[in-house]
């Protein structure tokens, strides 16, 4: 029993060590027991047996850590003899896992880090559907009554958009976006302030004696200088005083407010009253979020406030139509439309890896035939096979960890670089870092990679070293390497061509929505937005407001167009593919609907003159909107060809009437059709559209976008028409100035970024394909010289050699382009939600495809071939 | 071949000098040694079978000791054992360590002699 205990310890040692010495240690250690004699206490021999391990273990480990250096000596040296081989090999690896390690760290900073609230995966989005299953916001009324009935949520809260001028201080008016929440808002996200406190519930109160607000840090910090006074403090917020009631923790990240509400920087109480106009039940503007009740699912509650729904539903008939829930958890609203393609840029940079490894494996292997006699001699000379395969592994393991760390380095530059050059649509893309998570996943990547490429050689080498010092076994030898590497090359040309296929169609969906009409012109366009505050312009149904909001705009773009270089400016609510969002019900006159809430919806944008000309949206029939559609006038409006063919198939649209929002709003005569516009994005299909004047409609439009046509490049107008509004109104700030074409370019932010990457990922397997190919081959006509000069000195063709050597190449690489286009008509379906009028199978990606793999490998291949055809047979014949 | 430097293989771990003082006067098998070193040291250094095995190793890769032949040990019943002699070079080493120590000692005690005398 003791001898045995004794015996397992000592395979702790390596295997040489045991050889030479196990017995004598064993004859040791029973003499010690013998001399100890039989008596020994049970704390001696518990003493004896600890002192024993541990000087056991401690000599394995001196053991071990003396091979490890030999062997890593000995690995740099062989590594060190070949410095192409091995640089192909660092380089090789170093982007196969820099480029994983980056993608790791990119899907743990959006997917996989928790969002930054308390308990983040029981909070939920809570939306209102209608009769055919559209989600919208929720009107108060339909907020306050789900608040006091649903039993699955511990909380409820909304929110809404607002905007907000600071003044005062001495300092320059600032604009910022902001929110409006409904009690219990932070508290419902567990977000507690730095300093100060949130909103009471009596400051929520319609009404409430005085105004108060909450600073982010970043405001608290760049406005008022960090000072922690400021709490309690007014603030001039648009000429109205506010307290400051609190200031929000740094790093608190809050998605909401950042990815829903354009990063707003300050917090209002929303304090509605249930009988404002705006409170109204079909006034869907309030995003609903909810905390699970312990023990609630998101199916329970989404059952639960749908059953709300309806019996609101039968209280208030006319205020909606087959009223039903949808509850989404929080993270998928952020994190869901982005988790396609993140998912798909880590198949891509997996595969890459794989390609990576058995590029690199094929390199090794390449270096073992060549190294396959110094194994025979070592073999010869009493090297035990577990010692040679220890040392190859060493080499392995060395050449994975050094491309480890310079992948590292690559996965830190691709960082940067994805961080910078990123679409705005993929949230917290500005947090990743390269952390201890993604350096150790580069850690295991590099381990793993090690024993993917590592083995394939070691069989190779240490399997069959026994015949190789016969000169007899070189042929079979090469034979069975050559069958090992064209499978490799043959794999690597599959992944490569899987690549192709998928970045292919993406290329092809991403062409197909460039070249997508949007409907109007967006070069030499300059857009600026205007957020008009102040006391004078809030918003409301004052006759007053509306015509000073009027006069400034007029002015605004009056002397905008009086400008050299500009040809046409004008205003707009939503500016399409801006991501904005305005939908109105549409009703015509003299076809009411029982339930309003039926009538077709479309969206509403509210425009000055000159509109269509600067963005060159074509008039179909009828006039255009003009400076004449004035405040008072007859009112007009304007709508699109889809909703006059749709709504007016058999009658002319115009001299029609229509209102927007409740059937009893003000009715517009319509005196135009225009071409249709691509608004809500170049892959969505467009809607009804109405555009209304200005100075028609039912109150002050404070948010407009200036839209400034040039004649040459648009941003040389952006400082004077700045110099513009500040001279008309010098309290007003103009934000997000942008030419057209970023603006339609950045609504295909996603799939520019996931199509170039992918594009990225198939070039570089491409090329790591084409490197094992080309390599493999060349190892081929090396081992085969003097069976060609012997062909050659026989009077073969150099043509008939160049064919022999072409086709010895091209066999595996057509081989794998039938794999690899195999696997890719399996797989591309989970590329389906990310094409754009693009069929998986497209047939035209796939030849595409073929034709530039089998070109590539066609030149890969013709060097060695070339090389082999010019092989001098009498050099050849002589060496032998 | 370049003269054998001794002082090429100082300083010595205690363990690996006790083991050449060990040898110093005659064959020993492992056992034999693990005894005479705590003998000598009056029980304060005790060696163990991984301790001493690795210092064999080493020894015996740079020459500094030699394997003579297998045989049994009239002490432990039959079994068989090697036995392991100090080589030429293994004694030198022995040597120059135990010099070293000595000058290393002589140093020290002046020193601290002095420091007594000041103080």
């Amino acid at each position: 029993m003791r001898e045995l205990l004794f015996r397992s310890l000592l395979l702790l040692l390596p295997e040489e060590f045991r050889a030479a010495y196990a017995r004598d240690m064993q004859a040791t250690f029973r003499a010690e027991l013998r001399d100890a004699g039989g008596a020994l206490s049970a704390a001696a021999t518990a003493r004896l047996w600890a002192a024993t391990a541990w000087d056991v273990v401690r000599a394995a480990f001196s053991e071990h850590a003396d091979i490890l250096a030999r062997d890593t000596r000995y690995a740099l040296r062989t590594l060190r003899a070949r410095p192409a081989h091995t640089l192909t090999a660092l380089a090789t690896l170093a982007l196969g896992i820099g480029a994983n390690v980056a993608m790791f760290a990119v899907i743990d900073g959006v997917l996989l880090a928790p969002l930054p609230y308390r308990d983040p995966a029981r909070l939920v989005a809570i939306a209102e559907t209608n009769r055919s299953g559209e989600a919208s916001n929720v009107g108060y009324l339909s907020f306050r009554d789900l608040r006091a009935r649903a039993r699955s949520l511990d909380a409820v809260a909304v929110t809404s958009q607002s905007t907000a001028t600071l003044l005062g201080d001495g300092r320059e008016a600032q604009r910022v976006n902001a929110m409006r929440v409904s009690r219990g808002y932070f508290e419902m996200l567990g977000v507690r302030p730095a300093l100060g406190r949130v909103f009471s519930e009596a400051e929520d109160e319609p009404g409430a004696a005085r105004r108060v607000a909450i600073l982010s840090d970043r405001l608290w910090r760049d406005r008022f200088g960090a000072d922690p006074r400021v709490i309690g403090r007014p603030i001039d917020v648009s000429g109205i005083a506010h307290q400051v009631l609190g200031v929000l923790p740094r790093g608190f990240e809050d998605l909401v407010a950042g990815r829903l509400y354009e990063g707003a920087e300050l917090w209002f109480p929303l304090g509605y009253d249930e009988a404002a106009s705006f409170a109204c039940r079909t006034c869907r503007h309030l995003r609903v979020f909810g905390r699970l009740a312990p023990g609630a699912g998101e199916a329970e509650a989404e059952r639960e406030l749908a059953s709300i729904f309806r019996a609101l539903e039968a209280e208030h008939p006319t205020e909606y139509d087959g009223a039903g829930a949808q509850a989404t958890p929080l993270a998928e609203v952020f994190l869901g439309p982005v988790r396609p393609v993140l998912l798909l840029l880590w198949a891509g940079v997996l595969v890459l890896l794989v390609v990576a490894c058995s590029n690199v494996a094929n390199l090794l292997l390449l270096r073992a035939s060549e190294r396959s006699r110094e194994v025979a001699v070592r073999t010869a000379l009493g090297v035990t096979a577990g010692r040679l395969t220890r040392q190859l592994l060493t080499e392995s393991l060395l050449l994975a960890l050094v491309g480890g760390l310079v992948g590292t380095l690559v996965a830190w530059a691709a960082v940067r670089v994805l961080v910078a050059t990123g679409p705005e649509q993929l949230p917290r893309l500005a947090d990743v870092a390269l952390d201890a998570r993604a350096v150790g996943a580069a850690l295991a990547l590099s381990l793993a990679s090690a024993a993917l490429f590592g083995l394939v050689p070691l069989r190779q080498l240490v399997g069959r070293s026994g015949h190789l010092l016969s000169g007899a076994g070189r042929r079979t030898e090469s034979q069975s390497t050559w069958r090992i590497r064209s499978l490799l090359v043959a794999g690597n040309v599959a992944m490569a061509g899987l690549l192709l296929v998928g970045s292919g169609l993406l290329v092809r969906s991403l062409a197909g929505l460039l070249a997508t009409a949007p409907g109007f012109d967006p070069t030499r366009v300059l857009t600026l937005q205007i957020w008009l505050g102040g006391e004078a312009y809030r918003r409301g149904e004052d006759g007053d407001q509306i015509a000073a909001a009027t006069r400034f705009y007029d002015e605004v773009l009056a002397r905008a167009r009086a400008l050299p270089g500009v040809t046409a400016a004008a205003a707009v609510t939503t500016l399409p593919l801006a991501g904005g969002v305005d939908g109105y019900g549409l009703h015509i006159a003299g076809r009411p609907y029982a339930n309003p809430e039926q009538a077709p919806s479309g969206d509403r944008f509210v425009v000055t003159p000159q509109f269509f000309t600067a963005l060159g949206i074509p008039l179909l029939r009828g006039r255009m909107l003009d400076a004449g559609d004035a405040q008072g006038r007859a009112a007009v409006a304007v709508v699109n060809r889809t909703l006059a063919e749709a709504l007016f198939p058999s009658e002319d649209p115009l001299g029609h009437e229509l209102s927007l929002g409740p059937p009893t709003a003000a009715k517009r005569r319509i005196v135009g059709i225009v071409g249709d516009v691509r608004h809500h994005g170049l892959d969505v299909p467009v809607g009804y559209q109405v555009y209304v004047p200005q100075a028609q409609w039912a109150w002050a439009e404070t948010f407009m976008t200036l839209v400034v046509r040039t004649r040459g490049d648009p941003a040389a107008v952006a400082a004077p028409i700045r110099e513009i509004v500040r001279n008309v109104d010098p309290a007003q700030p103009v934000t997000r100035v942008r030419r057209y074409q970023e603006v339609v370019g950045a609504s295909l932010g996603t799939r520019r970024f996931a199509t170039v990457l992918l594009c990225a990922f198939a070039a570089t397997a491409l090329t790591m394909a084409l490197i094992g190919l080309y390599g493999a081959l060349g190892v081929y006509v090396g081992q085969r010289r003097q069976e060609i000069g012997v062909r050659l000195a026989l009077g073969a063709p150099a043509a008939a050699i160049r064919r022999l050597v072409l086709g010895q190449g091209m066999r595996p690489a057509v081989a794998g382009l039938a794999a690899g286009l195999l696997v890719a008509a399996l797989s591309v379906g989970v590329l389906r939600t990310l094409l754009h009028e693009v069929r998986t199978l497209d047939p035209g990606t796939f030849v595409v495809a073929a034709i530039v793999l089998l070109a590539s490998a066609s030149a890969a291949c013709f060097v060695p071939a070339w090389r082999a055809s010019r092989i001098d047979p009498a050099a050849t014949l002589r060496t032998e | 071949m370049a003269r054998f430097d001794p002082s090429l293989h100082l300083p010595l771990t205690p363990a690996m000098f006790q083991v050449l003082v060990a040898l110093a006067d005659g064959e020993k098998h492992g056992y034999a040694i693990i005894k005479e070193v705590a003998r000598r040291t009056g029980g304060k250094v005790r060696l163990r079978a991984g301790t001493l095995y690795t210092v064999i190793k080493r020894f015996a890769a740079d020459g500094l000791i030699e394997e003579s032949a297998e045989r049994p040990d009239p002490a432990l019943d039959d079994e068989r054992r090697r036995y392991y002699r100090l080589s030429d070079r293994g004694r030198a080493v022995a040597v120059a360590e135990a010099q070293r120590l000595e000058e290393t000692l002589v140093q020290a005690r002046s020193k601290l002699a002095l420091g007594l005398r000041r103080s």
